[in-house]
């Protein structure tokens, strides 16, 4: 798995040989063991159901830019029988259910899900574009986990809410992203099952099909049909989903422009939100840190997943006795990326999810380059097809460029220097979100202090990019609203009486 | 003797001022003479209440006091916010254990103030029975508004002390040590959600100003039952009050109305101060008559200046700037459960207060309760390696 190690002293990359030239035998995870059906309506009520105004849309491999299906476009009238399906399993069995029954199919589905593992990753490779080594390694044993540990809180929340008594809302809409998307739909559905609600699940419409599959897995689960619905499509079926009256709970993940519209949709309702939104997060390198794993993690924080990732450690912040060494190393660790097929095991950056991505990044470039920053991308070679970009990162960046303040969801860092640790801390904090930071030193006393200081949800310290089912996430100020994951993650799903 | 009346002020950044506006408003006090000897408990007052003379306040309405309360603008909102975020800065520097000292030195200075408190409150509750044409007879309303007011400083004064005590204890409980699958420590625990505005309006229905309950349990059991029984001419009613307030352009003259009663407001500003935030405050209208008194109690309590600000005004006017403000992390507003108008005043606060994510709270106002608290709180997770 293609993560952070720390704690020893050893580091690829940095020493010896300074820059891996070879090229690499490709090692093709094959495809066959997925099956993708031409066309997919939505799963509701346990069953497939076309859409009722027949609309479809297609999904592509953004690798390739080939079509590898059509899926159904959610209008309100099928977001409302998804609703109702949900609404009717809810009010007939679900709420009936004892925890521990609830806890059993979510266990089932954890299984179900590891036995199938490979099948998943590989899709999620082909309809998303990341590395096979981290839809692999990374969310599909994230995804089971996280199902596995909320199955046993199912039977036990009356130790998570201490003396108040509490209650399931009733039906859940949840709207996931693209960049994780088996992944976010299972820290959606897990908790939100394991708390007795029922669900209404709309995957991003660049990623709709691990979801879908997803359904397959729900079905040989048994859970009673309607406790899970799956309503494909984009913007306007996840508005009606935030509208239809019948929904008590959002849970959003995206960005903090989406996010800020539900919240104001919401707003004369009496809507409970969980709002999971972007990011600018700050990475905090001091000159007493272990260097060559300080550059790891940095590589880590912004290059994990193409960049597409809210917690991403794009702001750079490097003592300034040690930034010229620190830059250094950091560029020649980013020459030995590999850009290329993500189906390919050897594949360190895959493809940008989607054009529209794609040019979003590269406006944001253009942006950072006319603003005056210093811009460096390594110099590997780029597949013909399909949508990739260099791992990138930009040096004299002013605190009010662009891509200082603008979260750039892609493979593309900036880096700042400081001289004290006031500066440091000043400076990560100069920012609207508060997702995440990393800090990097030697001593204990000074990262306490600094973790202490630094407003993010997430700190991670001499590490980044770390996750865990039963470690809470989420941000302060404009990255959201809401903790997901571990104990913490299960206050949104119940009204506490 | 020439009585010395006392000119009120709002309370910003440690100072007592008046709004830089100029502007005033005026709100009528009870005579003064009712408040003394107020009953310590209600079960101390009924032996007690013999002994107390006929009051001329219900008697003789003509006895009142005039004051005028300063009528906050947009500009003092802003100062105040400035002010809140020193305060917050030094509020954080002070352990929970010393924040507990401090809220439990504030229980001592109301203590001192009981007999100043317990005439505002009884201005505020006469007002109210007054608007809500409740039959004044003498003798009984005296019994009955005395036991009154002397239940409502009790739970001001009995909140201040419940939080006093939570600020040091509320992390050990909510906080975990996380069992992550892999070579790290992991921990999460509560931090301060920062500089809180606060609305000081009431949150149950109309005709019951400040009510709010002692235990969680009853909270919820009312604010199920009204929202059961809410219909729709009953929320016109609850959002055309607020819209009265605006329409006339003055705040309410007439104490009651809306806005939050004492034991509430002391509740909920101890909630804040407990998890660590600071506070910018609007009081509106007549309730406003307690901000001049609580500022001298916070003052001399040793809470760091600017940890808590007090503005008396018209929430038709601060609102909007309040939630706009980029400064403010969270907007408290009073609980009305079920779905609001669209286009009134709270729903346009709640639009408003998305421009930087502000977290929109106040569904646990006046309740003894840690979820109250932790209204006020963010989790922060931090993890390490763990390696030799």
């Amino acid at each position: 798995m293609n993560r952070v190690e720390t704690g020893k002293s050893t580091s690829k990359g940095s020493e010896g040989p300074s820059v891996w030239k070879g090229e690499f035998a490709p090692s093709m995870e094959s495809s066959s063991t997925v099956k993708i059906r031409p066309r997919y309506g939505h799963y509701i009520a346990g069953g497939w159901v076309a859409p009722k105004a027949g609309r479809y849309f297609k999904t592509l491999n953004p690798a390739t830019e080939e079509v590898l299906c059509e899926v159904a476009e959610g209008s309100e009238a099928d977001v409302g029988s998804a609703v109702q399906a949900a609404d009717r399993a809810y009010k007939d069995v679900w709420s009936k259910m004892s925890g521990a029954e609830r806890g059993g199919y979510l266990f089932r589905m954890a299984r179900l899900l590891q036995e199938r593992a490979r099948e998943f990753a590989v899709l999620e490779t082909l309809d998303g574009g990341k590395p096979i080594k981290e839809s692999r390694d990374f969310d599909l044993p994230s995804a089971c986990n996280h199902l596995f540990y909320y199955a046993g809180w199912a039977d036990k929340l009356e130790y998570a809410f201490g003396k108040r008594e509490s209650r399931a809302w009733g039906v859940a809409g949840q709207i996931i992203p693209w960049n994780f998307p088996l992944l976010m739909a299972a820290w959606k559905i897990a908790p939100a099952l394991a708390c007795g609600n029922c669900v209404v699940l709309k995957p991003a419409e660049t990623t709709p099909l691990t979801a879908l599959l997803f359904a397959e897995i729900v079905e040989a689960s048994g859970l009673p049909p309607g406790v899970v619905n799956i309503v494909t499509g984009a913007g306007p079926t996840g508005a009606a989903l935030v509208r239809h009256p019948g929904v008590k709970k959002i849970a959003f993940t995206g960005s903090t422009e989406i996010g800020k519209l539900i919240a104001q949709n919401s707003a004369e309702f009496d809507k409970r939100l969980t709002l999971e939104l972007g990011g600018k997060s700050a990475h905090i390198i001091f000159e007493d840190a272990p260097i060559d794993q300080a550059v790891e993690g940095v590589v880590q924080g912004i290059f994990f997943n193409q960049g597409h990732v809210c917690c991403a450690g794009s702001r750079l912040f490097v003592e300034e006795s040690i930034s010229t060494l620190f830059v250094e190393k950091l560029k020649r660790r980013m020459e030995t990326l590999r850009v290329g097929p993500p189906l390919d095991k050897n594949t360190d950056l895959g493809a940008i999810n989607s054009k529209e991505q794609l040019t979003k990044i590269q406006g944001l470039i253009q942006r950072g380059k006319e603003e005056g920053a210093l811009y460096f991308e390594t110099s590997c070679k780029l597949p013909d097809r399909g949508y990739f970009l260099r791992p990138a990162l930009f040096e004299r960046v002013s605190p009010s460029a662009t891509i200082q303040r603008e979260e750039i969801f892609g493979p593309v860092l900036t880096v700042s220097t400081f001289r004290t640790p006031e500066e440091a801390i000043q400076k990560a904090n100069d920012t609207q979100y508060g997702l995440a930071a990393g800090v990097w030193s030697d001593k204990g006393a000074k990262l306490f202090e600094v973790s202490r200081r630094l407003k993010a949800g997430v700190v991670w310290a001499n590490t980044y990019n770390k996750f865990d089912p039963c470690s809470p996430f989420g941000g302060y100020f404009e990255s959201g609203w809401g903790r997901e994951g571990g104990l913490h993650g299960l206050y949104p799903y119940r009204e506490v009486l | 003797m020439i009585t010395v009346a006392k000119t009120h002020k709002m309370f910003i950044g440690g100072a007592f001022v008046r709004s830089e506006s100029g502007r005033t408003f005026n709100v009528t006090l009870a005579a003064k003479s009712v408040a003394k000897g107020t009953p310590r408990s209600r079960a101390s007052s009924a032996p007690g209440a013999a002994l107390l003379a006929p009051r001329t306040a219900a008697s003789a309405p003509s006895a009142t006091l005039s004051v005028q309360l300063g009528r906050a603008s947009g500009k003092d909102l802003r100062n105040a916010v400035e002010a809140a975020e020193k305060g917050f800065g030094a509020w954080q520097k002070c352990s929970p254990f010393l924040r507990s000292q401090i809220l439990y030195r504030w229980a001592e200075m109301v203590e001192g103030k009981r007999e100043e408190f317990s005439h505002l409150i009884e201005s505020a509750i006469l007002d109210r029975h007054a608007s809500s044409s409740k039959v004044q007879r003498a003798r009984d309303v005296s019994a009955e508004i005395r036991n009154e007011v002397g239940a409502e400083f009790e739970r001001g004064l009995a909140s201040l002390i419940y939080f006093a005590g939570f600020c040091d204890k509320f992390g050990q409980i909510v906080g975990s040590l996380n069992p992550v699958s892999g070579p790290f420590h992991n921990v999460t625990f509560p931090e301060s959600v920062g500089v809180v505005a606060y609305v000081g309006l009431a949150g149950g229905p109309p005709g019951q100003p400040g009510k709010s309950n002692r235990s969680s349990r009853n909270t919820q059991a009312t604010r199920t039952t009204q929202s059961t029984r809410t219909t729709q001419s009953t929320q016109t009613t609850r959002s055309g009050k607020i819209h009265k307030l605006s329409k006339s352009g003055e705040p309410s003259g007439k104490l009651g109305g809306s806005g939050v009663g004492f034991g509430e407001l002391l509740c909920d500003l101890a909630a804040i101060l407990a998890s660590g935030s600071a506070v910018v405050a609007l009081i509106p209208g007549a309730r406003g008559i307690f901000v001049n008194t609580l500022g001298e109690a916070l003052a001399t309590s040793d809470l760091p200046d600017g940890a808590v600000n007090l503005l008396t005004g018209e929430v038709e006017e601060i609102l909007p700037t309040m939630a706009s403000h980029r400064r403010v992390q969270a907007l408290s507003l009073p609980n009305r459960g079920g779905v609001l108008t669209p286009g009134s005043i709270l729903v346009e606060a709640k639009k408003s207060a998305v421009g930087n994510m502000k977290r929109v709270v106040g569904g646990h106002r006046g309740e003894e309760s840690m979820e109250h608290l932790m209204e006020y709180s963010e989790f922060k997770t931090v993890w390490h390696p763990s390696a030799i």
